[in-house]
């Protein structure tokens, strides 16, 4: 929530616009640039739309299947405890390296004040999962309740409001408590793959299968599965005296003020130096406990003009300075011989001139034998975990598989190549790469490289895998072997797309909603479907079909391709945005 | 270079940038882009660097037309902005290889060049300082240079001398833009700083209001305007 004083707007702006009313060149300037609808997709829409699809469809599986009640709770348990998880990593994300960090550090407001208001920003964006919530309790509520006497049926939808606002303060009170102990990475990955096991359960029942044959006790393992729990037994199944499960996550309240007694603590706002943390942030949230002293050699390297100039600078410092400018090192490439495998055979495959445009969109050789290495291994020891348990292959495969996505293994989309981001910029934002004579062609050539020889890469390892999988879940291995191999031909087909689509996100046609982007949007969603019916092709059918629907794929893509390259080399496609994205 | 701009219109949204610029600048002239806030100075220079994309007409560059697949036209010129872009990571003299690399002006002479430049503009014991440790007079500096070391045929800045760079490093600045001048190449900048525009310039372009609105000598728009004084201060009071 930020600051407003609106009585003041107001009046300001009643006189402003009586000034602008009598000059009409000024009215009409004022009306032309007043705010501008945004054309932009606001944050809450991926939610409102998981939300309208998740919802209804609980309801429709509550009236199809009158004992469905243990996936329903299965399902807001895993929604429930996963966003609670979620919003603690937005909320630690929001606190530490927010922009607007930057924007109140520059004015009299004391950190405390500038926590509490992060913090009521948080509070009123959970509002959307009590919205969900509440959404979805009410519908299953009256749908539970059809046939049933008049008033019974509002006391269910009553109780069933009730249990939305318990369930939505479970998740609050998750998240404070969660944000408190200040976790990793880890938090926002274990809500997001909760969110995603959620999101697929309500949509395809079978793979919670294992999980909704245990016990129903089962998801109290989950702090969001006591309402869930509750609204099952209690409203679904008629037992009453189970409506008590309702109560136990309300304890989670009590550990709240502690949580935010912690999360002031550590809150101390310090300008950090950006090379030191990587960010362009140079504003930081900092654990006054974790700070160091600082380095007395980062200052000694500050040049001083003044010191400079009185010979303060010792002159064989400069000596030094000089024969490094003077070998020129500076201006030659990267040894790649000396890289690792996978670099080493990538820049084998590039000439002198795409090697000089890779390394500028790397800044360094990035680690991808090491990432392919990791995710080699994350393979083998999900392989392992299925062998060992079999019944856990969904949540093995979704954790896996979310690793995998994570690992940037999917070069170009999953890797990051710091020359395509875009920087603040005299108030807009400018991809690194449009200040240089770099052409489309030229970026697509080398990012393409790169893709293939990844993704190869990952040919063998993800043929392995999918017949050790296909062998453990009792299937013939080379059927396992042939889905991996469509699934990276598949993906193989799909890169100049995504090469494309990577160049074009730092322009207004993949920002803004205009006439003139939405054929270039069109376009961009045909080639995603066509993706998709190309991979249920080939899922489906073997041999010349399969084969027929990886080209059709490969067509489509390097259409595409070719269409986003005309625009962008002719000029069309503005590089000058409002957001950094 | 010769760069004409023809019927050039750029709008963002509704708001007009830029209105029907027409233009020619001769090689070998500085020019200065002045108008007030919000005319759309920075527009016509992201325009030239073809990091905007126009709306109608065209830009000309020795008579071949500018579009960003002309690597070879985009080779010869040069747009620093008024913060310039780079890897905060990324040490200083690494950064201006990087940039020669990328311009192929990394020639066997190339070494001597930046480190007289990187001694002009004090920069010598910084060259191992990560980028995003410099003061923003320091990050001009660096930048500078490696637009300097580059050697473009058309400069484009964005407000040079808004950019913290020091008195020592302004006037280097200029004696070096006049130095590539003199040798045909091109300079456009943009100011807000009349007196720097009118000491500092062959040709200004006034811009108001996203058009041109004059395009000429300082002392040609004396002689029109036919009585002593500040001519520039004189017209953007007439602008208002």
């Amino acid at each position: 929530m930020i600051p407003r004083a609106r009585a003041f707007e107001k009046a300001v702006r009643r006189q402003a616009r009586k000034l602008l009313r009598a000059d009409k060149a000024s009215w009409k300037e004022y009306r032309l640039r007043r705010r501008a609808p945004s054309t932009h997709a606001p944050p809450w829409l991926f939610s409102l739309i998981l939300t309208l699809f998740v919802a209804p469809l609980l309801v429709f599986r509550l009236r199809d299947d009158p004992n469905g009640g243990a996936l329903i709770a299965l399902v807001v348990a895993l929604y429930g405890t996963g966003s609670g998880f979620t919003r603690a990593a937005a909320l630690l994300h929001d606190i530490r390296f927010s922009h607007d960090l930057l924007v109140f550090a520059h004015l009299p407001m004391s950190d405390a004040e500038f926590l509490r208001m992060r913090l009521m920003r948080a509070f009123r964006s959970s509002l959307w999962v009590l919205s969900a919530f509440l959404l979805a309790y009410i519908g299953l509520g009256a749908a539970a309740g059809v046939g049933a006497p008049g008033h019974l049926r509002t006391h269910m939808v009553l109780f069933a409001a009730l249990l939305a606002l318990v369930q939505w303060a479970t998740v609050v009170a998750l998240a404070a408590v969660v944000a408190g102990y200040r976790p990793g990475w880890w938090s926002g990955w274990i809500g997001f793959g909760l969110n995603c096991a959620a999101f697929l359960g309500a949509a395809f029942p079978p793979l919670l299968k294992n999980v909704t044959q245990l016990p129903w006790q089962a998801v109290l393992v989950l702090p969001g599965g006591w309402p869930a729990a509750a609204f099952q037994r209690g409203l679904l199944l008629q037992e009453r005296d189970m409506l008590w499960l309702a109560a136990p996550p309300l304890l989670l309240l009590l550990f709240v003020p502690g949580a935010l007694r912690r999360l002031r603590q550590f809150y101390v706002l310090r300008e950090l130096s950006v090379s030191a943390q990587g960010r362009t942030t140079t504003i930081m949230a900092v654990d006054p406990r974790t700070l160091q002293p600082a380095d007395p050699r980062d200052a000694a390297r500050h040049y001083d003009f003044v010191r400079a100039h009185s010979g303060a600078v010792p002159a064989e410092d400069l000596w030094a300075a000089e024969k490094e400018v003077l070998s020129g090192r500076f201006l030659g490439p990267l040894d790649w011989r000396k890289l690792p495998v996978l670099e080493r055979m990538i820049a084998a495959c590039l000439t002198v001139r795409e090697r000089t445009v890779l390394e500028f969109l790397c800044r360094d050789w990035p680690g991808w034998t090491a990432a392919w290495r990791n995710l080699t291994l994350i393979m083998a020891l999900v392989l392992v975990a299925l062998h060992a348990a079999p019944a856990l292959a969904f949540w093995v495969a979704l954790f896996g598989g979310l690793y995998g996505l994570s690992s940037g293994s999917l070069t170009p989309t999953g890797a990051a190549f710091p020359g395509l981001r875009s920087l603040p910029c005299s108030g807009k934002f400018i991809p690194l790469h449009a200040l240089y004579p770099l052409s489309f062609g030229g970026l697509s050539r080398v990012l393409l490289s790169v893709a293939m020889f990844r993704t190869l890469a990952l040919l063998p390892c993800a043929v392995l895998c999918g017949a050790a999988t296909a062998w453990i879940m009792h299937r013939p291995p080379a059927q396992g072997a042939e889905l991996a191999t469509k699934a990276v031909a598949l993906l193989l087909a799909a890169q100049p797309g995504l090469v494309a689509f990577l160049l074009f996100r730092g322009t207004s046609y993949a920002e803004q909603i205009t006439l003139r982007s939405i054929p270039w949007q069109v376009s961009l969603l045909a080639w995603g479907a066509s993706l998709i019916v190309a991979g249920l092709v080939m899922v489906m059918y073997s041999g010349m079909p399969a084969a027929l629907a990886a080209i059709a794929a490969a067509l489509l893509t390097g259409l595409f391709w070719l269409w986003s390259r005309y625009l962008y080399e002719n000029g069309r496609a503005d590089l000058v945005r409002t957001t950094s994205g | 270079m010769r760069i004409e701009i023809k019927d050039l219109s750029k709008s963002y949204g509704k708001v007009r940038a830029l209105s029907g610029i027409s233009l020619a600048i001769e090689p070998g002239q500085i020019v200065a882009v002045l108008g007030p806030n919000g005319a759309g100075k920075t527009t016509l220079l992201r325009c030239l660097a073809t990091i905007a994309a126009v709306d109608r007409g065209s830009i000309l560059c020795d008579e071949e037309e500018l579009r960003r697949d002309r690597i070879d036209l985009r080779q010869r010129l040069f747009f620093l902005p008024d913060f310039p872009l780079f890897y905060p990571e990324m040490k200083l003299v690494r950064h201006i290889g990087m940039v020669l690399r990328v311009y192929r002006a990394d020639a066997p002479e190339a070494p001597a060049r930046v480190l007289e430049l990187l001694r002009d503009f004090d920069l010598l014991p910084l060259i191992d300082s990560g980028m995003g440790t410099l003061s923003r007079g320091q990050a001009y500096k660096a930048a500078l240079c490696a637009c300097l070391a580059v050697d473009p045929e058309l400069w484009l800045l964005d407000e040079p001398f808004a950019s913290g760079m020091d008195p020592h490093g302004l006037m280097s600045f200029k004696n070096r833009a006049r130095d590539a001048a003199a040798r045909g190449h091109t300079v456009l900048y943009s100011t807000q700083i009349l007196d720097v525009a009118e000491g500092f310039s062959d040709k200004v372009c006034v811009i108001h209001k996203s058009e041109l609105r004059a395009f000429e000598s300082v002392a040609q728009l004396a002689e029109k305007k036919g009585t002593p004084g500040n001519v520039l201060e004189s017209l953007f009071e007439t602008l208002r």
